[in-house]
């Protein structure tokens, strides 16, 4: 009965959340993304295409966060066997793997009037193209498998590999600082903010509205595969009942 | 004046970035979506037929 | 219970061994991995004449001096250690420029200059309006107080 209550339980949160995160998400992007291209100056160096970072950082921050969840359901589907981790990790996979490409694109549209270069084999650049391939094979192990059709936990192979990919986070995290690298070294860290104040503030806005669309498919997601998972209840259940 | 980028197709590069991330997150939003609203409605529907 | 603590600490025993071995890797990978050498390790010989491989540094002030056939550009890049004169002909990138980040492609002449055949600016962490970006630094931290 653990995996029923459970479900039942997350829903009656996730279907009234559902449309006020897609909501304030979408306004808050419309707001950031309006701001950051004519409300506030181009930079001193970069000019007009500065405006790309509005856009870029925040799928930069939703591709890795997004692996750094997949990897938590993948642990707590692992160690407690929680029935929701999994369908978690599940409905993460496409939205992360969805930012992690679009970082990768929106950079490179960056690096070629400012580098001079759409794709550098630098350290930053790699690892986050090894990020887009290990969410591609997530999706390729975890579509459609037999646990999938088992109530969507994720096979002890799946949630493995989640966690041992986890271990590229940190090294997309520090490549600038450990490697010689084409890519900048972190405009905002611990210790303040080498952007401006006068650009900096859109950045906030589009950071807090793609997580909550980040948030809004993942939940939009998980209710499916819940939804998914009644049916095939109810299905199997009547078939029990005409034998 | 050297250093600074100034050329005149900077829009362009910046229209091409908002572009594929509006076009994309849109297209995941409206799937996730619409993959969503199907399965609540079956399951929905099978409930009601057979309590 | 026993089960749950027991894939608890067969789980961060695994975790532990595989975030060891990625540090391991990405330690051994560091020279490996770097996508330029600077000017300090290039003085320090680590760049044999003749030998492909990417120089990495900042442009010196007041070093960009054009040749008198118009397209080929000599400058000294440096990291406050070193510097190495580089010459290069063809066209740089809009943000190249001195007193900023370049990375050079090429090889190093046995007199000691690097010839580039291809050149990339590196752009810093710094963003800020046009307005600030003309002022001195003092200026600029008076301004922000």
């Amino acid at each position: 009965m653990h995996a029923y209550a459970n479900p039942t339980r997350f829903l009656a949160i996730a279907r009234p959340l559902t449309p006020w995160l897609l909501g304030l998400g979408l306004l808050l992007v419309l707001a950031g993304g309006l701001a950051g291209l004519a409300l506030v100056p181009g930079d001193y160096k970069q000019g007009e295409t500065a405006r790309i970072l509005y856009v870029h950082v925040p799928s930069a921050w939703l591709g890795m966060g997004g692996w750094t969840s997949l990897a938590i359901a993948g642990l707590v589907q692992l160690v407690w066997r929680h029935p929701l981790a999994g369908i978690a990790a599940r409905a993460i996979a496409v939205p992360g793997m969805l930012f992690t490409a679009l970082c990768l694109a929106t950079g490179s549209i960056w690096g070629k009037p400012t580098w001079g270069t759409w794709w550098e084999w630098d350290g930053r650049m790699t690892s986050m193209l090894v990020l887009l391939f290990l969410y591609a094979g997530f999706i390729a192990l975890t579509n459609g498998d037999d646990a999938q059709r088992q109530g969507g936990a994720l096979s002890r192979g799946a949630a493995i590999y989640a966690l041992v990919g986890a271990i590229n986070i940190p090294i997309i995290n520090r490549s600038v600082i450990w490697w010689n690298s084409l890519h900048q070294g972190p405009s905002i860290t611990l210790g303040g903010s080498s952007i401006d104040g006068a650009l900096l503030w859109p950045l906030g806005l589009t950071l807090a509205g793609f997580s909550l669309l980040f948030g809004a498919i993942v939940l939009m997601r998980m209710r499916r595969i819940i939804a998914d998972n009644r049916v095939a209840a109810r299905l199997r259940r009547l078939a029990d009942e005409e034998e | 004046m050297a250093g600074v980028i100034s050329g005149g197709d900077q829009w362009a590069y910046v229209a091409a970035a908002y572009g594929l991330t509006v076009a994309l997150t849109a297209a995941v939003l409206w799937s996730s979506w619409r993959a969503m609203v199907r399965a609540e409605k079956r399951s929905h529907a099978l409930r009601k037929d057979r309590r | 219970m026993k089960a749950k603590h027991q894939r608890l600490v067969l789980a961060v025993v695994a975790l532990c061994g595989v975030v060891g071995a990625g540090v391991l890797a990405a330690s051994a990978l560091r020279d490996e991995a770097a996508y330029f050498r600077t000017p300090d390790e290039v003085a320090g010989g680590k760049a044999a004449v003749g030998e492909a491989m990417r120089l990495g540094g900042m442009v010196a002030k007041g070093s960009i001096v054009r040749q008198a056939d118009g397209l080929t550009i000599r400058f000294v890049a440096t990291d406050g250690k070193a510097s190495v004169p580089v010459e290069y002909k063809g066209i740089v990138p809009d943000l190249f420029g001195e007193e900023s980040g370049m990375v050079a492609d090429g090889r190093m002449r046995a007199d000691g200059t690097f010839v580039a055949d291809r050149i990339l600016a590196k752009h810093d962490e710094r963003y800020m309006p046009p307005q600030m970006g003309d002022m001195p630094k003092d200026m600029k931290a008076a301004v922000k107080g």
